[in-house]
């Protein structure tokens, strides 16, 4: 729904004018973040786990690089059975990649744990499933844009399920997210919008399993991630916390979530 | 409690009845002799014994003063001085007819008239304007506009071009009572707030009440803004209108049955297509509103007036985007003289705003909207010279729908879905006396009394013990499980509340030039707009006070030094004020407001405070006139953890609303150098609007995202403009009927760039972090033609 509110802000932008103004900002929060959100990718065959824990920390907010945190520990635990995923970061950039492949599993916890700087992190998630897109179609309405190019993307919601999806639209960070409580149990079709999009393009479409809680880390993620634009309809923005517990340090958190999530994903060329 | 309340109030009436003897009353109705229409604020001074009245909403007076020969004295500016000598022996009833002064005089034109300043009075922080002085307002786009004339007033501010509402001394927008006619207006903006909903032509007075807010308003904790509109010309047929860049407008009065029953009917549209020249869909944004009145004199002792608003947004963005919203209000009023001495109103008022959204894109409709009927009946008793027993009774009965969710076709997979339906009654009574306590002293006293009640619904969540939960593992609010879901009858109360608001206000008059004056007022404030963005949007919801939320309370002090020189060429009004509000509600982080029927899950009670000084300086007459207005202030809130570990809102912090201008100029000037040209100048200046800035960066799953601090810590860039006009007269008006007139007017001439809005994300196309300024109007100059016949 807050969605919506992007349309009074784009009637606003129509009369208004935007412009890249210099800003001094503050930089006081130094801190480690931890982006661990892994996919199973659910096909006809077996499925695979795709996915990698990032280590970085904040910057300012001009800054363009971001620091990777190095020489860390990282480790996933199956809680049911104990079993350990080994995580290692073999290009010194702190992307942590698994050492075993591993297919989670429905209604197991699994704790990542991550000792970096005399800290040890922790989170746990358990793996949440989702359900497959019945179709893809190209629209031709018009909005904002007559060069925008709309897809129609058609699926199925499971009944007596509270159901929260995030919609990867790809291109590394189209996301949108969506709950079924308007439409439980129903078929539903609706709109996805790209701007600037050559024919031809092939785009990969996926549906991303999620809980409550993350449903709503990512929702005030996207719209901090300024895809929401700003603005005087803007809510008084704050850093957002994920699942992440510093067991060390209780006050000196970490930023970021971890998640395991059912995902299916669909293939079109927009045409 | 209420019955004997009433009773206390009758009592007290006739027991001063009965001091006040030996003495007769003068008492009648003021009005405009072109028209017939009544005139509010006129001072009809008695000379010889220093003493006065003034006419009151609908034009009537009354004055009792011993036996004798007295010189009366009208005064009201714009309009011929009339004095008159009259001998009292017994009650005597004298209507008075004003003439405009325009014709008697040769070069200046005086046309302001009932902001003058009383000094002897102890009401305090108010200010009003005609429809006169907004027209000669420069204002965006050539609309004369009255929410914008009013944020040139000290103590008045808005969140900027684009925002609705506006903001008086730090309070919200949604603590403004406004009425319109007396009907309760909840959405004050046309197009997100670029227009205000009332139309210039069929206003005739508003006043704003900042402070010292007397006891007949209630139900707002911040100000009120107390809006009349003509009556219509019930002595001949009249047309006035205008053709603007933006809207035209048009409005007919006239008699019915001559000096008897009139008639007003005012329209004005907006072009659609204004802001959506993109492309060549079929996109839409336009306006409209509708004010009708109508006004039967039966008598000398009765008057009857009915009159409506019906006003509408229509924005469209071809099918796929269609959003209405409005409000439509209906009053039906009766005064009735019961004696010379006693002047009642009886209204029954219907006020609807609604809102509604197609989403054809994914399927989806949406109505909301909030109704009342109101019940009024006061009295003013005019007991003495000096004192005069405001009192009356007000039943409100709100119907609130949050919304109701349905499928717009056929295929669509919405699921229809209605948000709880609640219901409440707001009644309250009060009393306040005007009281001449010696001739340098008035006070003013009284009190509301106020009583809230929540009925039942068809769902009410239950809880083990807070709506609200405190996560301590990862330090967040978040919304907590219901573990029951009950009906309550529509006729079970839920939860009630009462409140008794003093209000106290005294005059003192240090010499003829100057006085100081001081009030208090404890205000209560039962409905509550959920809004957490800085500005409201017509998305957002009123909420009634029940079983999760308190009424907020407010307490505010004021003192003040008036002064007038020259014939009150000159006025300086110089005001400090200090206020707080209890249960001002905050929401957690991350609140979902749209369509949330747990709302209670969201919110937390916090506090808000504000203080600051107001000057007001003003050049009331001359060819050259105006005023410099001068604001110093802070507005704060705060939300306190609920236990010890809590760390509630930012801390539980102290930090600044999204309201808070440590300074605001505004200067508006106006010369007239002839008959034919009059030119107008404002300039505003005010301290930038609150905001957070990020104070890092990371990625998660390739979005950048900023991370923040305290609440707004930081402020936007100083917002300022100049803004000019120029109105012609043409000299050939004069031999005609047909009174032309143009507006020229240029709005920000400087052109600066004012942010709306500082935007920080990742530019897609080079990967860099950028800050974006949104500014909405940079110069826009328009021309307005307004025409009379």
């Amino acid at each position: 729904m807050k969605k919506f509110i992007v349309l009074f802000l784009v009637i606003l932008s129509i009369t208004a004018c935007e412009e890249v103004v210099d800003i001094d900002v503050p930089f006081d929060d130094e801190r480690l973040v931890i982006d661990a959100a892994f996919k199973l990718i659910m096909s006809e065959n077996e499925p695979t786990v795709r996915g990698e824990v990032r280590l970085l920390k904040t910057a300012p907010f001009f800054d363009d690089e971001l620091p990777p945190v190095l020489d860390a520990d990282v480790f996933i635990t199956d809680l049911t059975t104990g079993q350990i995923i080994e995580f290692t970061d073999a290009n010194n950039d702190g992307v942590y990649s698994a050492q075993t492949e591993e297919i989670f599993q429905l209604n197991t916890t699994y704790e990542l744990t991550v000792i970096a700087e005399g800290n040890t992190y922790k989170a746990s998630t358990q793996l949440v499933p989702t359900v497959p897109i019945d179709t893809i179609e190209l629209g031709d309405t018009v909005i904002f844009d007559e060069d925008d190019k709309e897809v129609k993307i058609t699926f199925t919601d499971i009944g007596a399920r509270e159901d929260y999806y995030l919609f990867d639209f790809g291109f590394d960070n189209l996301l949108g997210t969506t709950e079924d409580r308007f439409y439980d149990g129903q078929e539903f079709t609706f709109s996805y919008f790209y701007e600037d999009l050559n024919e031809g393009t092939p785009v990969t479409i996926s549906i991303i399993g999620v809980d409550k809680q993350h449903y709503d880390f990512l929702n005030l993620l996207i719209e901090q991630s300024g895809q929401d634009g700003g603005g005087p309809f803007e809510a008084p923005p704050a850093t957002v916390r994920g699942n992440i517990i510093n067991t060390t340090n209780t006050d000196d958190f970490a930023l970021g979530y971890f998640s395991i999530s059912e995902t299916y994903e669909f293939s079109i060329v927009v045409e | 409690m209420i019955q004997r309340f009433i009773v206390f109030m009758f009592f007290v009436s006739i027991s001063v009845s009965l001091s006040a003897q030996q003495k007769y009353t003068l008492s009648g109705t003021v009005t405009d002799a072109s028209s017939n229409e009544t005139l509010i604020g006129v001072n009809i001074l008695i000379p010889q014994l220093n003493t006065g009245t003034v006419s009151n909403e609908y034009g009537f007076y009354s004055i009792t003063l011993p036996e004798g020969t007295y010189e009366v004295s009208i005064r009201y500016l714009g309009f011929a001085n009339v004095d008159q000598t009259i001998t009292l022996t017994n009650n005597q009833k004298l209507n008075i007819e004003l003439y405009e002064s325009v014709e008697s005089l040769d070069e200046v034109v005086i046309k302001e008239d009932v902001e003058e300043l009383s000094l002897g009075k102890p009401q305090m922080s108010v200010n009003s304007l005609t429809a006169e002085t907004i027209k000669q307002i420069p204002v965006v786009l050539g609309e004369a506009d009255v929410i914008k004339s009013i944020l040139l007033l000290p103590g008045v501010t808005s969140g900027g071009e684009g925002a609705s509402g506006f903001n008086v001394r730090g309070g919200s927008a949604d603590q403004n009572l406004i009425l319109l006619d007396e009907a309760i207006i909840f959405n004050s903006s046309h197009l997100f707030g670029f227009f205000s909903v009332f139309n210039p032509d069929a206003i005739k007075d508003i006043k704003l009440y900042k402070g010292g807010i007397p006891a007949r308003y209630g139900g707002r904790v911040s100000s009120v803004l107390d809006i009349y509109q003509r009556e219509g010309n019930s002595k001949e047929l009249k047309v006035e209108g205008g053709i603007g860049a933006v809207a035209s407008r048009l409005l007919v009065e006239g008699p019915i049955i001559k000096d008897k029953f009139s008639y007003l009917f005012g329209g004005r549209a907006s072009y659609a297509h204004l802001f959506l020249k993109l492309t060549d869909n079929d996109n839409t944004a336009y306006f409209y509103d509708l004010n009708t009145k109508l006004k039967y004199k039966a008598n000398e002792n009765n008057n009857l007036y009915l009159s409506g608003y019906f006003g509408r947004d229509v924005f469209a963005i071809s099918e796929s985007f269609v959003n209405v919203y409005g409000n439509s209000t209906l009053n039906l009023r009766w005064n009735h003289l019961f004696s010379d001495k006693l002047f009642s109103n009886l209204s029954l008022i219907y006020s609807d705003y609604y809102y509604g959204l197609e989403l054809d894109f994914v399927g989806f409709q949406w109505n909301s909207g909030i109704r009342n009927i109101n019940l009024k009946y006061d009295f003013k008793n005019y007991v003495s010279d000096n004192f005069q027993l405001n009192y009356g009774i007000n039943n409100i009965y709100y119907r609130f729908n949050p919304g109701e969710i349905e499928p717009n076709r056929d295929d669509s997979g919405i699921v229809a879905e209605e948000l709880t339906k609640k219901f409440a009654n707001e009644f309250s009574g009060y009393i306040e006396a005007e009281h001449g306590i010696t001739d340098d002293l008035t006070l003013s006293y009284g009190v509301r009394l106020s009583h809230f009640a929540r009925f039942g619904q068809d769902k009410l969540n239950v809880y083990a013990n807070s709506p609200v939960e405190f996560n301590e593992e990862i330090q967040i609010y978040e919304e907590a499980e219901p573990i029951d879901v009950i009906q309550p009858e529509r006729s079970e109360v839920l939860k009630d509340f009462f409140n008794i608001e003093p209000r106290v206000a005294l005059a003192y008059r240090l010499n003829d030039k100057t006085s100081i004056k001081a009030s208090f007022n404890r205000m209560a404030q039962y409905l509550h707009l959920l809004s957490n963005t800085a500005s409201p949007t017509p998305l957002d919801v009123w909420t009634p006070s029940g079983p999760f939320i308190e009424p907020q309370l407010l307490n505010q002090y004021a003192v003040g030094y008036f002064k007038k020189w020259k014939n009150n060429t000159f006025s300086l009004e110089a005001e400090a004020f200090y206020k707080t509000v209890d249960n001002r509600i905050d929401y957690i982080n991350g609140a979902d407001l749209i369509a949330n029927d747990d709302i209670e899950q969201v919110i937390l009670n916090g506090e808000a405070r504000a203080y600051g000084v107001e000057l007001l300086f003003r050049k009331n007459e001359g060819r050259f006139k105006g005023w410099l207005a001068y604001t110093l202030s802070r507005s704060e809130q705060r939300t306190p953890g609920r236990t010890a570990t809590e760390p509630g809102i930012n801390n539980g912090e102290w930090y600044n609303t999204p309201f808070d201008k440590t300074h605001d100029i505004s200067i508006n000037a106006s010369y007239d150098l002839s008959k034919k040209w009059t030119f107008g100048a404002n300039f505003l200046f005010q301290t930038g609007q609150p905001t957070n800035y990020p104070t890092g960066q990371y990625v998660y799953q390739g979005l950048t995202i900023p991370t923040f601090g305290l609440r707004n810590a930081e402020r936007l860039p100083s917002y300022h403009r100049m803004d000019l006009s120029a109105t012609l007269n043409p000299r050939k008006n004069e031999s005609r009927n047909w009174k032309g007139q143009w507006v020229f007017s240029i709005y920000n001439v400087y052109n600066r760039m004012n942010a709306a809005s500082i935007r920080f994300e990742e530019n897609t196309d080079t990967g860099r972090n950028e800050a974006i300024r949104t500014s909405i109007f940079g110069i826009v100059p328009s021309v307005t033609y307004n025409f009379k016949f």
